[in-house]
């Protein structure tokens, strides 16, 4: 125990914000509520209760799957900070971000997997787990870092956690990630598996050369994140549309938790910053593409299925 | 009844050829203001708090409206029966067409008037730089960073006898801030008017 003292505690918290509760995604039907969709149901739990939570081989096994995908969300940190920044001829540097030009094979996908698998798990093995609320979550999870010197000690391996840091919350709070793909499906996919593992939402856009970008903000919500917006150009004199790093934006797209229409935000936002671009909107794994010319039709697919 | 119902098919194929997400919304911020806060004859009633609840999906709209008539005071309930925006875009004549506002009201004494009005005041003047599309219209085209928010948003209105005071809110509430308390409590008062069980001695921020 006079291993963990404050610091290490602050961190994990910390850490742990980016990628911590992938229940409520599990059991999301039962989460949303009808009137007011603010506020997320909670239970109290006794203390035997918790002490078998902790206790059981399926919470240390979520425990370590939300280890490994925090391990995920730094080394892509450390491969922006290490990348050059992105320049452009046409359109505009993204605001305050670098962007790494990433592949599928850099990311595991076994360990979103994994971690939708663990979760499952543990939902079915302690139904009222799922309605725990983040901060309840969270308590445990640190609970059980601090009882394990594995858990403490893969953390520092992957540089989660290190004694020297001092403020490891701003670290790793105030950076937002670019990540350049070759194809647009790859990048759904990642999209996807990312928001679903960390419960947050995601975005990114397509350009007319067939690649995409997704921009992850480490800030974002279950019902919002931000999201960079372009400068405009005129460059056939058929409309304004956005560019990326030189590259025509055709199409946005993003992940909602509760449905698969556009909001009303999300469509005053396609209107002004992406002008003649479509909007997808990914709604449990299935892509729906709106037409910005029609306005209404949506066209979707089974991509994710065939991944 | 029926030139009633031709008329929303009219209204719906209004929207329908519509080309741009924009003027949907634009049109649906129409439809909002004119069912949930509709206009009152000025020369008898005075609007002077309004709060609106618009879920992006799935709920209904609602508002809440502190109105004055001849010195009395009362608090109003609208809401429609579904989802107006997912009724709009989702290219169903019928499900527009079924769209219907619901109302109750009650009076309420001046006291507790008085006490919506400094909450919601406060609310407005805490949440100042909320709405950042609003801003991002100015300036079409800048490369800034927008926010997507796909949640409820809340807009409130305080019209006292120097200002009128106004902010739409596009952020979740959060447990324990007065923006929370505010909009629970209006959310209990708006079902509480709808079930007929309004007190005033009920909800804890406005005792």
């Amino acid at each position: 125990m006079k291993f963990i003292n404050k610091k290490i505690l602050f961190a994990v918290t910390a850490l742990f914000i980016i990628a911590l509760m992938p229940f409520i995604q599990s059991c999301s039907n039962n989460n949303e509520l009808e009137g007011t969709e603010k506020i997320e149901s909670s239970v109290e739990l006794t203390a035997s209760e918790k002490n078998e939570i902790i206790n059981s081989s399926e919470f240390k096994e979520y425990v370590d799957a939300n280890i490994e995908i925090a391990a995920l969300m730094k080394s892509l940190k450390v491969a922006q900070q290490n990348s050059s920044k992105v320049k452009s001829n046409v359109g505009r540097t993204p605001l305050d971000g670098k962007a790494y030009k990433a592949s599928p094979f850099d990311y595991d996908y076994d360990k979103f997997k994994l971690m939708i698998k663990k979760v499952k798990a543990l939902g079915e093995k302690f139904p009222s787990a799922k309605k725990m609320n983040q901060t309840e979550m969270k308590s445990l999870i640190l609970e059980s870092i601090s009882k394990s010197k594995e858990f403490q000690q893969k953390m520092i391996a992957n540089g989660l956690i290190s004694l020297k840091r001092k403020n490891v919350r701003q670290k790793t709070t105030a950076e937002n990630v670019y990540l350049n793909w070759n194809n647009k499906e790859d990048a759904y996919l990642f999209t996807n598996l990312w928001a679903f593992a960390t419960q947050k939402e995601c975005a990114g856009f397509v350009m007319a050369d067939g690649t995409a970008v997704v921009y992850i903000d480490p800030c974002a919500t279950r019902t919002s994140c931000d999201y960079p917006t372009f400068k405009w150009e005129d460059p056939n004199g058929n409309g304004l549309v956005a560019f990326y790093n030189g590259s025509q934006i055709t199409e946005t797209f993003h992940v909602h938790f509760k449905s698969y229409n556009y909001s009303s935000t999300d469509s005053q936002g396609q209107e002004l910053c992406f002008p003649n671009a479509t909007m997808t909107i990914f709604y449990r794994g299935y892509p729906y593409t709106y037409n910005y010319t029609n306005g209404t039709t949506y066209d979707s697919y089974d991509w994710m299925i065939n991944h | 009844m029926k030139t009633n119902k031709f008329a929303l098919k009219i209204l719906f194929l209004f929207f329908l050829i519509s080309p741009a997400y924009g003027q949907l919304s634009s049109r649906y911020r129409e439809e909002i203001k004119k069912k949930l806060d509709p206009e009152v004859d000025s020369t008898t009633t005075k609007v002077v708090a309004v709060y609106v609840m618009k879920p992006s999906f799935k709920s209904p709209e609602s508002s809440i409206r502190v109105i004055d008539i001849n010195n009395k005071s009362f608090i109003e309930a609208r809401f429609f029966n579904s989802n107006l925006w997912e009724a709009m875009i989702s290219q169903s004549p019928d499900k527009l067409s079924s769209i219907s506002t619901n109302y109750f009201s009650a009076s309420i004494s001046n006291s507790f008037r008085n006490k919506i009005l400094v909450n919601f005041t406060k609310v407005i003047e805490n949440n100042k730089s909320e709405d950042e599309l609003e801003k991002l219209k100015k300036i079409p085209g800048q490369s800034v960073t927008i926010r997507l928010y796909d949640g409820p948003t809340y807009e409130f209105k305080v019209n006292n006898d120097r200002s009128i005071k106004h902010i739409i809110i596009k952020r979740e509430p959060i447990i324990g801030d007065l923006y929370y308390k505010v909009t629970a409590i209006s959310d209990q008062m708006f079902n509480d008017l709808k079930n007929g069980t309004f007190n005033e001695s009920k909800y804890e921020i406005y005792k």
